[in-house]
């Protein structure tokens, strides 16, 4: 019957995106086996075992990198001298544990902090019905599709306007917004929960807050719960705001893209710095496995 | 336009053929690992991997295709398209997924093919969602690097310069007294591309299809 179905639907279109999709997925499949093997060679191995297993299985590399990944960053001091302030730079190295303490601080404080906006703002817009709610919906459709390009340097003067510039909890706290297609969904969501619930709560003596917080977030959980994994892997993973505006603070993202490019690396030979990146690997892997079904 | 055109693939995985799940699976995971670490291990692939692969096979040994200026610039791309594609899989599928199940069931019933059901009712139904891509098209000609900065930092060559490579440069090489200049560059852009994206997407709404 199986097989019946599968003939049934084979032309042109299925056979060539079939053969596509097997390409793609040798090569994903390919390029991470590759690199997960290389991350267990050393560098005499790796130069006349490209492709093979292990001569030697090297789990030091991945300890070597949680000893030795460090990041320098500069702290500028004001320090008294004959009476005099003067401005003393000394070059710190940022460890392993200290980075990925960063990491942890930027993904959990900075997505629960960025997935407040959302619900607040869905349930402002979906729950109550008010003209400046159509401004607020234009507003979103108009800032997802206008693009403002070259903000970098507005956002550094912006947060060293605000004190928040190179301040991890800072960065996280900047993490709030709601311009974006999930208020629309949760205001989808909480304008189709029936106006009974809210009558109800009201009359047995329930404010706002407690009526949001304890009869809708509930019906808007299962979203929230997807939104906020996504939110976590893409915060583990990004580094290039941590570069802009929290250059003192790195996390473990940070240190694997400056790793990759520094030719100054204490870990510059290839297997280390594949055994970084997939360290890196590891827990966005156990959070897919996990909640996979959020994703698939 | 690269992910348009590959529309089909998560028309394939919507409609649930041989190995959707698998791919889907495969096409899902580079979107949860961070690019930096594809970007790590494709790097050292194709510059030690690669030469090595095709030396194996042909006896020659080829330089790495980041090394070679000739490859330099088609690699990144071929990695940019390569690392967005499962996430253009995941959006669609999911619009796709908000299609009228009864307006396809008809479409089958009157004898229509999976691609004739793909131009004529997915794409209308998604053609807002398309506009919205289209439109990203101009800002992206002012946006995109290819990650070039995530391969070399800030130490690309010439030929690999992308305006939006230049302003990041510029930003994250904390020149900070030629902050004023990027800024104005980037709203002079802004100012340019605006009126052509928000009138594109007017009358590409105004002209397109419609699931009536």
């Amino acid at each position: 019957m199986k097989n019946k179905k599968i003939l049934k639907n084979v032309n042109w279109f299925t056979v060539s995106t079939f053969i596509f999709l097997v390409i793609y997925s040798i090569l994903t499949v390919v390029l991470l086996g590759w690199g997960i093997l290389t991350a267990f060679k050393d560098k005499w191995d790796l130069a006349d075992n490209v492709f093979g297993l292990p001569k030697k299985w090297m789990f030091s590399n991945f300890s070597d990198v949680m000893g030795r990944l460090t990041v320098p960053i500069t702290k500028t001091n004001i320090i008294m001298f004959n009476g005099i302030p003067r401005k003393l730079s000394q070059i710190y190295n940022v460890g392993f544990f200290e980075m990925f303490y960063n990491s942890l601080v930027y993904t959990l404080f900075g997505s629960f902090i960025a997935s407040i906006g959302p619900v607040v703002m869905g349930y402002a817009i979906g729950k109550f019905d008010y003209k400046f709610n159509k401004f607020l919906t234009g507003y979103i459709v108009f800032s997802m599709s206008f693009t403002l390009v070259g903000g970098g340097p507005a956002s550094i003067d912006f947060r060293k306007f605000l004190g928040l510039y190179d301040n991890m909890w800072g960065e996280s706290l900047l993490t709030f917004g709601w311009c974006s297609i999930n208020t629309l969904m949760y205001a989808g969501i909480f304008g189709g929960v029936s106006k009974e619930y809210h009558e109800a709560a009201w009359l047995d003596g329930a404010n706002e807050l407690t009526i949001m917080l304890r009869i809708m977030l509930p019906f808007a959980l299962n979203l929230y719960g997807t939104f906020f994994v996504i939110r976590i892997i893409g915060a583990w993973n990004t580094y290039g705001e941590v570069l802009m505006y929290v250059p003192s603070h790195p996390t473990i993202s940070y240190a694997t893209y400056l790793m990759s490019v520094s030719k100054d690396a204490s870990l510059a030979d290839t297997p280390h710095r594949i055994a970084t990146a997939v360290l890196m690997l590891v827990p966005t892997t156990a959070v897919f496995v996990v909640f996979r079904n959020k994703f698939i | 336009m690269f992910s348009t055109v590959t529309l089909l693939v998560p028309y394939y995985v919507f409609k649930n053929y041989l190995g959707s799940q698998t791919f889907k699976i495969l096409l899902y995971y580079p979107q949860i690992v961070s690019s930096m670490v594809l970007i790590v291990i494709y790097k050292f692939f194709v510059d030690q991997a690669y030469p090595q692969l095709i030396e194996t096979f042909t006896g020659n040994r080829p330089y790495g295709l980041l090394m070679n200026l000739d490859t330099q610039l088609g690699t990144l791309i071929f990695f940019s398209q390569y690392f967005t594609l499962g996430n253009g899989v995941i959006i669609y599928t999911s619009i796709m997924a908000n299609t009228s199940p009864e307006l396809i069931e008809a479409a089958k019933i009157d004898g229509a093919g999976d691609l004739r059901q793909f131009w004529h009712i997915i794409i209308p139904a998604m053609y807002p969602t398309l506009v919205l891509g289209w439109m990203g098209i101009f800002t992206g000609v002012f946006s995109v690097q290819f990650y070039v900065f995530a391969f070399y930092g800030l130490n690309a060559e010439g030929h690999l310069m992308t305006i939006s490579y230049f302003m990041t440069k510029i930003v994250m090489g904390a020149r900070a007294d030629q902050y004023p200049y990027v800024a104005a560059m980037g709203a002079y852009i802004t100012a340019i591309v605006t009126p052509i994206t928000l009138l594109t997407r007017k009358y590409l709404i105004k002209l397109g299809p419609s699931e009536d």
